[in-house]
Parts: C-alpha cells; structure tokens; sequence
C-alpha cells in the first residue's frame, strides 16, 4: 500500500461559464488501484462535486477562455 | 512517408491540418491546479436502517443500522446525518436510491440495504455503500450468519465502510480482553473478561477461583484462542499459563511469565522464572 508521501491523484473537471464544475473525471492515469489512493482519489472526487467549490473562484475572463482544469491532489498536508 | 501509397498520407495530412488546431487550443484550454493543503473533515453520511420484509428483519435491520451508525461517529471521521433529515424512505432506498434526495440533505456517502431471516436461525444481510455525489456505488456485499451474530456483522458491515471510504483497515470487529478487578484491596478477585470494543457482548471466562493475570490473544485465531496466566492463589508463587479455547482450557509444563503466542501463532512462548531468580525465554 502507498504512504501518504506517494499518493498524487489527478483529476479532469469541466466547467461551465459561471465557473460551475459539471464533469469530473479521471486523470490519465486513470482511477489509482492501490486502496489507500484511490480513496484520495474519491475524497478529491466529491470534494469538486461538492456544490460547496462551485463556483470556482477564477477570474470570469479566463472562464471564457478555459474550461478545462486538471487538478493534482496530494495528501502530504497531512505529514509533519 | 511512403510513396506507394501518396493517397495515405495525404489523407493523414489533411487530418492532422484539421485537428491541429483543435489540439492546441485543448491544450490552451487545460488550467493545471495543484492541491496540496489536505485536511480532514469527518464526511457525512447517511445510514437509513436496513430494510427487511418481517417484523424481525426490520428489527435487526434497525439494530445493525444503529450500530453502525454508533461505531462510526465513535470514529470521528464520520458525521451521521440525523435521521430526522432523510426525504426517502429506507425501503424506497434499498430498491434504487434517489441521489438528489440525498445530495440536498448533505450526505455524501449513503448506506442501504436489506435483512432478511432465514429458516434454521441464519441472518442474511445485504448491503450497499454509495457515493452520493458521482452517484456511484462504491461496495455491494452481503453476509449470512447465525442470527445471534448480528452485532458482528454490524460491526464488519462498519470496518468495510471505513477501508472504503478512507482506505486504511477498520478496527471495529475488534474484542477486548481484559482482567476484570473486584473485592477488597487484600482480597482481590480477578477474572479473566471479553467485550466487543464498543462495550457489548461483554462476558467473564473465568470464575474468579484462581487470579488471571495478562491476557494475549491468539496471534493467529484469536476468535477461539486465548492466553491468561493464572495464578493458584495471591500469595502462591506456582504460576501457570493456560491458554482457554471456546470451551475449555490446556496447560504449560513451566513455571513462567509473560506468555504470547509466536507470531505464527504455533507456538507459545514464555519466560520461565525457577526460584533462583534468573529468566529464560523458552517455548
């Protein structure tokens, strides 16, 4: 099983012009095997799912421009 | 490029004209946001209790519910909704749940499922873990046992959800061995006790006629298996390890201290202490 240190998930979220997440889905890398990632994976899952992160805080000019984000999560917060 | 065939490569060219800017303007597109200040927040979830098609079945689907609910916000890592909050029914939610009805109270992982009571005293228990806001199921399982087993599986239906959801191994199937104390200061009576680790399904398995000193469980069964060391009196010096089986008890040939199980659990180690004073380790 991977440390904490290990773990790095990714995640492509699409959003809309309000800066609403509507999609998320897996990295390239796909969704992590490994039990201990892939629960990072699914906590950073409904953590973009959650209504509380939309919208997201990006200037609206740059939501015109972009609305595809890859967010790289990793738990090394929590080592100190 | 290969001249036998122009027409290939033409056509390859073309494409890749076409999609050309199309590629790069995805990749214009794709912001790149790293999150590294993880926290912790216990996640919300709810746990209607199971559904069941008797009077018993609703019962123990009721009971296994508050168990899990219990042993999770035990936890802290989890936050059970009120039950007061649900909008659908349990048994409405054991057929297919419907997410948005679970979304707006909150909850982010749901648990339904389903008791029923089978001739011969068995208990089948199904029961499912969800992902309310991908709306995705995350564990589907189902357990038989003797009815009188309820708790424990009320306590593995709790361990999965915990390595699911947060991916390390859950502790809830867990008993306590103990020594239980009692009596006066020079008049002690200690007995040899079990409880499940929420405090239930608490027994004595010993009498109190001999005093029962550091439990070990089994290393390896240690659903049947326990090591106690018991002593003849308090005064006496013989001490002898025994290890208690669900019904009855063996014995070491030694005198000793301190006895475990090899990691294996095939053996029993412990360190012997003759009158003259010294130790070994022995097995």
């Amino acid at each position: 099983m991977l440390g904490l240190q290990d773990i790095q998930v990714t995640l492509l979220a699409v959003v809309d012009q309000a800066g609403v997440i509507r999609e998320v889905r897996p990295g390239p890398e796909g969704v992590p095997r490994d039990p201990r990632a892939r629960s990072v994976y699914e906590a950073a899952r409904r953590a973009l799912l959650d209504p509380a992160c939309s919208p997201l805080p990006v200037p609206r000019e740059r939501l015109a421009a972009v609305n595809n984000f890859e967010f790289r999560f990793t738990p090394r917060g929590f080592i100190r | 490029m290969s001249l036998a065939t122009p027409w290939v490569s033409r056509r390859t060219l073309l494409a890749a004209a076409a999609l050309a800017p199309a590629v790069a303007r995805a990749q214009q597109q794709t912001t790149v946001i790293d999150v590294t200040r993880a926290r912790t927040d216990p996640i919300p979830i709810a746990i209607p209790d199971l559904a069941g098609a008797t009077g018993d079945a609703q019962r123990l689907g009721r009971d296994i519910a508050r168990v899990v609910v219990n042993n999770l916000r035990g936890s802290g890592l989890f936050r059970p909704i009120d039950r007061q909050a649900y909008i659908q029914t349990p048994e409405a939610a054991a057929q297919t749940p419907r997410f948005q009805d679970w979304r707006v109270i909150g909850a982010q992982a749901l648990v339904t499922g389903r008791t029923e009571v089978q001739p011969g005293g068995r208990l089948r228990v199904e029961f499912r873990l969800w992902d309310v806001l991908p709306e995705t199921q995350l564990q589907g399982t189902a357990y038989t046992a003797d009815i009188n087993n309820w708790r424990q599986i009320a306590h593995v239906i709790s361990d999965v959800i915990y390595e699911r959801l947060l991916g390390e191994r859950g502790y809830f199937d867990t008993r306590i061995a103990y020594i239980s104390e009692t009596g006066p200061r020079d008049r002690r009576t200690r007995r040899l006790a079990i409880m499940d680790q929420d405090g239930e399904n608490h027994r004595f398995l010993t009498d109190g006629r001999f005093q029962a000193l550091t439990p070990r469980f089994h290393s390896q069964r240690p659903a049947d298996r326990l090591h106690v060391l018991r002593r003849r009196s308090a005064a006496g010096v013989p001490v002898r390890s025994r290890h208690r089986a669900a019904g009855g008890a063996g014995q070491l040939p030694w005198h000793d201290a301190l006895p475990r199980f090899s990691p294996d659990g095939r053996e029993r180690g412990a360190r012997r202490r003759p009158r003259r004073g010294y130790q070994h380790l022995h097995r």
